[in-house]
């Protein structure tokens, strides 16, 4: 499923959940970078099951 | 000395054991050829001239007295500046960490002393090794030695690493690879790597970048060097859990030459798209080599490789985020631009897409695992491209434009999901003199018949002998 697409605000917002105080050319930078990467992590979808479990695992010893 | 200074790690040994040559004097020739030429290559972020020759000074009354030699016994390597070292700075190629003096040295610090080696210093890298080019702001940037006349990178992360090991300013080195930072440089800098499997080498000392992705391996300028270094630092480390106990082979006796009848899956679709023509070609023709010396070629699929980028990006940016959490907060201004951007980018990958990275790598995992039903092993490109100039971002392949740093992980970096061991070895050379690599892939925890294919190939060809002009004056402007 794509991600709705962010903008400059909800980045902010994000990034100061996260304590990063970030000036406007520093998220401007950042925006499309983010946006590729939902993008690239969207495009895993079609290849999971819902079974699919996660390769790491912890391990008692 | 010039002489000794391109001797191959077995031969150093052999020729320092049997008292031919001594630990100092061999020692000398690299610190003489680090004092020469390293001022233009920027291999090295710190050399421990004084600490070196009296470990080679040690090493000389060790064989004087005829006690009992380890593998790399007086021989001089170096390390990439994120292997912890007790007392001398490791700075991760950071200024965040420029004055760091750990108490404590890498677990794989003190095999290779306990193997004998002698170390000359510390390599220089991408700044925390998050990045393919090999770039450094801080420390400035290592010089191709392919290239006399233009800066071009060297590859990375571990870019001091691949100059040092072509320019022969050091016999071997250590890598890490991530994403493909053992490799890259290997290819561009017509070396030898190998990044072994996911669990074989210990990454307790390492400076992390991706913990679940981190691989430790050997840099030098031929698979039997590989073999030497791998065994000296492979096995079980209890200061890391990943760590496997599976039983660590002698891989030096398993290079026979040998590889008749041995199946070779070339991985064409994904892995030679969007390659250069010169590469390509330098990729066929060593299937070609490898089918003379006896080996059967066909070919097979690795489609799961197209998920790559976002499975990669899922697990590696909050595992490098959360790494660096605290520094990006408090001193942001300390990390280079391009760096410091790509850490903050890992604040944003929720905890459900990494989950989604790591199920998807259970996947490839698989997938990969059925291909070695058909095949002992695989071989592709190592990068799409060759060295680049320092500065150029974009490429111009097969008529597409792509990003140099996209360009260059694109056929590594599956290999760090999945965790299979993989060589790089050179294949040929451009028209401009710029080496090519070529990827051996591995079943898990078969870093034999890598090496021993590596190694095979090896004796069929002389790319891996072939030496950068470093010695001959650059050309005066046209």
């Amino acid at each position: 499923m794509e991600p709705e697409p962010l903008t400059l605000d909800s980045l902010r917002t994000l990034a100061r959940e996260r304590g990063l105080d970030l000036s406007d050319a520093e998220l401007a930078g950042l925006l499309p970078l983010v946006e590729a990467g939902r993008g690239m992590i969207a495009a895993l979808d079609s290849a999971l099951a819902r079974d699919t479990e996660p390769a790491s695992h912890f391990r008692a010893q | 000395m010039t002489d000794l200074v391109w001797r191959s790690i077995g031969e150093l040994a052999r020729a320092i054991a049997t008292r031919e040559v001594s630990p100092v004097e061999v020692t000398q020739a690299h610190l003489d050829r680090v004092a020469a030429l390293d001022g233009k290559m920027r291999a090295f972020i710190t050399v421990t001239a004084d600490a070196a020759l009296a470990a080679a000074k040690a090493a000389e009354a060790a064989v004087m007295a005829g006690e009992r030699l380890g593998p790399l016994h007086g021989v001089p390597l170096a390390l990439k500046d994120l292997y912890q070292t007790r007392g001398v700075r490791t700075t991760g190629g950071s200024r965040i960490l420029g004055d760091w003096l750990p108490e404590e040295d890498a677990t794989v610090v003190q095999r290779l002393a306990a193997a004998g080696a002698v170390s000359l210093g510390k390599l220089n890298m991408h700044e925390f090794a998050f990045g393919p080019e090999g770039l450094n702001a801080h420390y400035g940037t290592p010089w191709n030695p392919w290239d006399p006349n233009t800066h071009r990178i060297c590859g990375g992360s571990s870019s001091g690493s691949g100059a040092a090991v072509a320019a022969a300013l050091c016999a071997g080195t250590l890598g890490s690879d991530t994403g493909g930072s053992i490799r890259i440089p290997s290819a561009l800098c017509g070396i030898t790597g190998i990044k072994p499997t996911y669990g074989r080498v210990s990454r307790a000392g390492v400076l992390p970048l991706s913990w679940s992705m981190d691989h430790v391996g050997p840099m030098c300028r031929s698979a039997a060097d590989c073999a030497l270094m791998l065994g000296a630092i492979a096995g079980r480390d209890p200061r890391d859990p990943s760590t496997s106990a599976e039983p660590v082979p002698d891989w030096s006796a398993a290079l026979t030459g040998d590889v008749r009848g041995l199946r070779v899956g070339v991985l064409r679709a994904f892995f030679l798209e969007s390659t250069g023509v010169a590469l390509r070609q330098a990729v066929e023709e060593a299937v070609r080599t490898l089918e003379k010396l006896g080996a059967v070629a066909n070919d097979v699929a690795f489609a799961g490789a197209s998920l790559t980028p976002g499975a990669s990006f899922a697990v590696l940016s909050p595992e490098a985020y959360a790494y660096h959490e605290d520094w990006l907060r408090t001193r942001p201004q300390d990390y280079g631009d391009d760096v410091r951007e790509r850490l903050r980018v890992g604040a944003f990958v929720s905890a459900g897409d990494y989950l989604k990275g790591q199920r998807v790598r259970g996947i490839l995992r698989d997938e990969l695992n059925a291909a070695f039903a058909n095949a002992d092993v695989l071989v592709c490109a190592t990068t799409p491209i060759v060295a680049t100039p320092v500065g150029q971002t974009e490429v111009t392949v097969e008529h597409a434009r792509m990003a140099v740093r996209t360009s260059l992980i694109r056929y590594t970096r599956p290999f760090n999901l999945t965790g299979h061991p993989v060589a790089s070895v050179p294949c040929g050379f451009t028209a401009a003199g710029l080496p090519v690599g070529l990827q051996i892939v591995g079943r898990a925890f078969d870093e034999a018949t890598v090496l021993r294919v590596a190694d095979a190939y090896q004796r069929a060809t002389d790319w891996h002998k072939r030496r950068p002009p470093l010695d001959v004056p650059a050309a005066p402007p046209a």
